[in-house]
């Protein structure tokens, strides 16, 4: 079997239907042939990380798109469990979010978050920046093996 | 401090008992006084009545005794009147009987050298036995005129007096069948000893005979001061003086006074010793200190003094008690034995007396009968009981013996025959010899029987002392001798006295004997005439002395046990006698009182010596407390004082009015003043100038005490008053005061805590500078919330407004344009959401602080609002709002509103699709809020949740599932909280959850 460049698995974190399907089109724009997987909050995020409640056959993500303020557990502690699970802890998570604090952003890092993107307000700039994140993370960067096992 | 207190102690002790010692002097001074003008005058007086009394007594004694001896005399005087020839020879006036001559020249009165005159009824001396008279006897002297008309029994008269005798006359009548038929006379020398007996005792008192004009008496060159004390005799017209030395007497007075000054002086010397001492010795321990053992020693002394002289005053009293004791039974005993040993001798002289009344009857007569002897003797014999038997023994031959013997049978004494005491003791004929010397003549017969007819010459003790007195031609008595018919235990004598025949013819020639005339005593008897009249505690005890080297006991026993006695002698017939007076009882019998004195005197000064130790120790003990108490006292002052000192709030005192008493560190340094300065001073002068007319007002009517002081007082009474102080540097400065009353029995003082509040004051106009700054932060952060809101809400609704309005503009357009309609759904819904937080936070912020505007909210009435608006909000049955009774409270109506909105919104919301929504509100009262329960069947919520959906902007769920912009909750907490109460949740997912929330109740 040729051996092809690997189709990269995205998850996105986020509960604004409006960055959605912002985040959907500009991967339909750019033809990505990645798989983008989409959680609506917290629980659900970690659900599907750990594989639970309806998510047991969700295959592990290659990069996170994470966003901040969600419902029920919240950005912050999703990324801290996610750092803090030797499973999990080495897949990138890149903090997507409308905040510009300077306190989100230091904490962000504190809890180890990959990069940390402030969402721009315009919608072509947006789409830009989901575009450069995933050429980035998926073409550039070169990524720890997925665990075969799963 | 122990040792300041010690020697304060001591110094104490000290100064007692000098004080007391200070007292003694005064007392002993007093004393003096008393001594000098009473005590001593009236023991004098004592002295002068006992005296009195004493020499009065003796008197007494003296006449009786002289009286007594002049008795006698005159009785044998009376007794020779008697005899019949002076009797015939009165009458026939006839001195030619040679009877008369004879008996009067034999008749010995008074002595030797006594004489007799005989006169008959013209007065006529018919007989005298001198030559040389010394009394005048001529009819003209009317003491015989007196004894011859009877006027007068006898005639004392006193002649003359010799060197250590007196010449003296006694005159009876004679008496001729109850007619004076003359005057017979006997001029008597006797010895001044034998007259006075008293004389013979002490030579500081002399006894004087005055008669007309003629004294005689003893001699007074010895006496100093004499005192005279006399009597009349009126039988014998004599007056007695009795002259006594006053010189011992004031000698005594004088010594006692001596004495008594002397030991009040001692005293006072010995206080004033004691007082220096003490002095000194205080003194010195002011200066040193002392050891406690010296102040004890000190205090001890008082007891150690009191016990000595105790003792020594009861050593004294004994031994003056025990000693007058001994002197008044000594006295008594000199008393009574020469009272007692007069009577003796004067007995025992008036048997001499009789004996030789007898003797004078045998000399005088030719031939004395049986029965003339019987006739003569009976008269003395009735009177004298004492007197055994009275004998006529004549000196015979062998030839006259039978003669004799047969005259005496012929007298009726049939058995009559002289006597002796055979070889075997029996009485028999005695046997013949030259001469015998029977007892011829006996009177009275009656029980000496045995007697008559006894040879005296076969006894050769009897015969040894009939030949002495054959030889003196005087009386002569025996040694002890037995009596006929007597115990052998009691003791007899018998007295001799020889007769002679009258017919002398030459000087030189020896008398021949006729015989001797005797007189038998029993001494018991003799004895007993005596003691009737002795004291009972008193014994008598009779010795022959006479040969010294074998004394005879005459009578009684000896004096057994040591007791008081007293000797005298007698001397009777040749012989000796000592008689012994003495008490019965032992002289420590005597001295019992005494020895009484001694031991109640010495138990009283134990129990005094014991009361002053106790009393010294008790105090000694009360001192140890009492600087044990001033010991802790002082340290708890000085810890009082310590506090006060080092607190850190200044602590002043002053008087009621407002001088200041006492000004502790810490006020020193809020003031500035060191509070030597202050103290003394007015109050006033910590206080700003201004202030001065309250304080001044209050302390310048301090006189007055009217009520103003007491309203200006309590301006200050109390804690956390304001004032300002004045710096000793003229700062004014806050002060925060806190006065007390303070009630030292009458006297009021004030107490007062001042603190420097100048930090806090400053503190707090800091605090209330930053609370107005962040008011008008807060201030301007509601205006912009506001402003925000409003400003805000025109573009969204312009966005919303005109989107809704493009849409509709290109409706046609976007009818199959899928993602047209999709986008504007997110412009439209975005602007929504917009429209709803901008609403949420105006709520949020609108929120403030100031609930002042407290109303009375009725909780029911509120849910009643919030139900029908719920209700009418959600479709009819998909929700159900219950509620328990409510009460009402004070809060802002809005806010309270709003809570109760959300919380019940919220049980409502959170649903399961499938059930029907039941919210239930209950109220639950504590002590001071209302714990109220919003409780629903909605999804609950994880545990985990519970703080955080209480934070703003927090939601738990999806927009997609439930709606919100997550301030609701937010909104609750902060009412909540401004109404000064909690709220939490308590929540199982799927179960429902139950919100609480207190308030308070005002």
């Amino acid at each position: 079997m040729i051996k092809e460049a690997k189709l990269a698995e995205i998850l996105l974190v986020e509960d604004n239907e409006g960055d959605i399907e912002l985040t959907k089109e500009a991967f339909e724009e750019a033809q990505f042939r990645n798989t983008l997987n989409v959680v609506e909050d917290g629980d659900e995020a970690l659900d599907y990380l750990f594989k639970r409640n309806g998510f047991e056959d969700a295959v592990m993500p290659d990069i996170i798109l994470l966003d901040l303020n969600l419902p029920c557990t919240d950005g912050r502690e999703v990324l801290e469990i996610i750092k803090a699970e030797p499973r999990l802890k080495r897949i990138p998570v890149i903090v997507l979010t409308s905040s510009r604090a300077d306190k989100d952003v230091v904490e962000s890092y504190d809890l180890h978050a990959n990069c940390y993107i402030v969402k721009p307000v315009n919608a072509a700039k947006f789409m830009a920046v989901v575009q450069t994140v995933e050429n980035f993370w998926v073409d550039i960067v070169c990524l720890p093996p997925s665990n075969s096992d799963d | 401090m122990n040792k300041t207190n010690l020697k304060k102690e001591a110094s104490n002790k000290v100064i007692i008992f000098r004080t007391v010692v200070g007292y003694s002097i005064g007392l002993l001074s007093l004393l003096m006084l008393l001594s000098a003008f009473i005590i001593i005058p009236k023991i004098n007086t004592l002295f002068e009545e006992q005296y009195d009394k004493d020499t009065k007594r003796e008197l007494k004694k003296e006449v009786a005794l002289f009286n007594n001896f002049i008795e006698s005399q005159r009785r044998v005087i009376e007794d020779l009147a008697k005899f019949p020839s002076i009797t015939n020879a009165v009458m026939l006036s006839d001195a030619d009987n040679a009877s008369v001559n004879g008996l009067l020249k034999n008749v010995v009165i008074g002595g030797e050298k006594g004489r007799l005159v005989l006169q008959d009824i013209e007065a006529n001396v018919l007989v005298q036995t001198t030559k040389q008279l010394q009394g005048i006897y001529t009819n003209e002297e009317p003491w015989i005129e007196e004894i011859l008309n009877a006027s007068k029994p006898y005639h004392f008269q006193l002649l003359n007096q010799s060197q250590d005798s007196i010449l003296f006359k006694i005159s009876v009548p004679v008496l001729y069948s109850g007619f004076v038929e003359g005057i017979l006379t006997g001029e008597i020398k006797a010895s001044l000893d034998d007259v006075f007996v008293n004389q013979v005792l002490s030579s500081d008192t002399a006894i004087t005979l005055t008669q007309n004009e003629l004294t005689v008496g003893t001699s007074t060159n010895k006496i100093v001061l004499a005192r005279e004390n006399t009597a009349m005799l009126q039988g014998l017209n004599v007056t007695f003086t009795y002259i006594t030395d006053d010189a011992p007497l004031l000698k005594r007075e004088r010594s006692v006074q001596n004495l008594i000054f002397s030991v009040l002086l001692a005293g006072l010397a010995v206080s004033f010793i004691l007082f220096s001492l003490l002095s000194y010795t205080g003194a010195l321990q002011r200066v040193k200190l002392k050891s406690k053992e010296n102040s004890r020693v000190s205090l001890y002394s008082m007891p150690i003094i009191v016990g000595v002289l105790g003792v020594s005053a009861s050593i004294i009293t004994f031994i003056i008690v025990s000693n007058a004791k001994q002197v008044s039974v000594e006295n008594n005993l000199i008393f009574e034995s020469q009272k007692h040993v007069q009577e003796v001798r004067e007995n025992l002289n008036t048997y001499l007396g009789i004996l030789d009344s007898v003797n004078a009857f045998f000399s005088a007569s030719e031939e004395v009968e049986r029965q003339d002897f019987k006739v003569f003797v009976e008269s003395f014999l009735v009177q004298h009981k004492s007197i055994k038997a009275i004998e006529w023994i004549p000196s015979i031959t062998h030839e006259e013996r039978l003669v004799l013997e047969d005259k005496a049978r012929l007298e009726g004494f049939t058995n009559f025959s002289i006597n002796e005491v055979n070889q075997d003791g029996n009485l028999a004929s005695a046997t013949q010899r030259e001469h015998y010397l029977p007892v011829y003549y006996l009177e009275p017969i009656a029980g000496n029987e045995n007697a008559l007819g006894f040879d005296l010459a076969s006894n050769p003790l009897e015969l040894k002392t009939l030949i002495k007195a054959q030889e003196s031609e005087s009386k002569v008595a025996t040694s002890k001798i037995t009596l006929f018919e007597e115990d052998i235990t009691k003791a007899g004598i018998f007295i001799f006295r020889p007769v002679f025949y009258n017919d002398k013819k030459q000087v030189t020639e020896k008398l021949k004997l006729q015989g001797f005339t005797s007189i038998s005593l029993r001494v018991e008897d003799l004895v007993n005439e005596v003691l009737l009249g002795m004291d009972s505690n008193l014994a008598l005890f009779i010795q022959d002395i006479s040969d010294p080297e074998f004394p005879e006991t005459l009578y009684g026993t000896p004096q057994v046990v040591e007791s008081f006695s007293r000797d005298e002698i007698i001397n009777l017939a040749g012989r000796s006698w000592r008689i012994k007076i003495y008490s019965k009882a032992n002289k420590t019998e005597y001295a019992q009182s005494a020895w009484g004195m001694l031991i109640t005197g010495l138990i009283f000064s134990g129990i005094i010596v014991l009361g002053l130790v106790h009393l010294i120790r008790r105090r000694e003990y009360v001192e140890q407390l009492v600087v044990q108490r001033t010991a802790e006292l002082t340290a708890s002052e000085e810890h009082h004082r310590a506090i006060v000192e080092l607190a850190v709030d200044g602590l002043i005192t002053i008087d009621k009015f407002g001088i200041i008493e006492r000004f502790n560190e810490a006020a020193e340094n809020i003031f500035g003043y060191p509070s030597k300065e202050v103290i003394g001073s007015n109050i006033k002068i910590l206080m700003p100038t201004s202030s001065h007319q309250g304080s001044d007002d209050y302390f310048k009517n301090k006189q007055d005490e009217t009520k103003e002081q007491i309203i200006s007082i309590e301006r200050y009474l109390g804690s956390g008053k304001y004032a300002k102080g004045q710096h000793k540097n003229g700062t004014i400065f806050p002060i925060e005061v806190s006065v007390s009353e303070i009630k030292l029995g009458s006297t009021i003082k004030y107490s007062g805590i001042v603190r420097d509040i100048s930090d806090r004051v400053a503190f707090e106009k800091e605090r209330e500078q930053f609370i107005e700054k962040l008011t008008d932060s807060n201030e301007e952060l509601e205006r912009f919330a506001f402003v925000c809101s409003h400003d805000l809400q025109e573009p969204l609704r312009m966005i919303r407004s005109f989107s809704e309005k493009l849409q509709d503009h290109i409706k046609e357009d976007l009818e199959h344009d899928e993602k047209g309609k999709k986008y504007f759904n997110f412009v439209i819904d975005g602007a929504i959401r917009a429209q709803a937080l901008i609403n949420d936070i105006l709520t949020y912020s609108s929120i403030s602080n100031d609930i002042k505007q407290l109303e009375d909210v009725n909780i029911q009435d509120l849910i009643n609002v919030i139900k029908k608006n719920s209700l009418d909000l959600t479709e009819s049955n998909t929700a159900e709002i219950t509620y328990d009774p409510l009460p009402n409270l004070q809060g802002n109506k809005t806010q309270l509103f709003q809570l109760f909105q959300n919380l019940i919104n919220n049980g409502i919301k959170y649903q399961k699709t499938d059930t029907k929504a039941h919210v239930h509100i209950s109220a639950k009262e504590a002590e001071d809020h209302w714990c109220f329960t919003i409780k629903d069947n909605g999804i609950g919520m994880d545990e985990r949740h519970f703080k955080k959906i209480f934070e703003v902007f927090q939601r738990l769920h999806r927009r997609s599932q439930y709606a919100g912009t997550g301030v609701g909750l937010s909104i609750c907490k902060k009412v909540v909280e401004r109404h000064g109460g909690t709220i939490w949740v308590e929540s199982e997912k799927g179960m429902g959850s139950t919100f609480y929330f207190t308030l308070l109740k005002a």
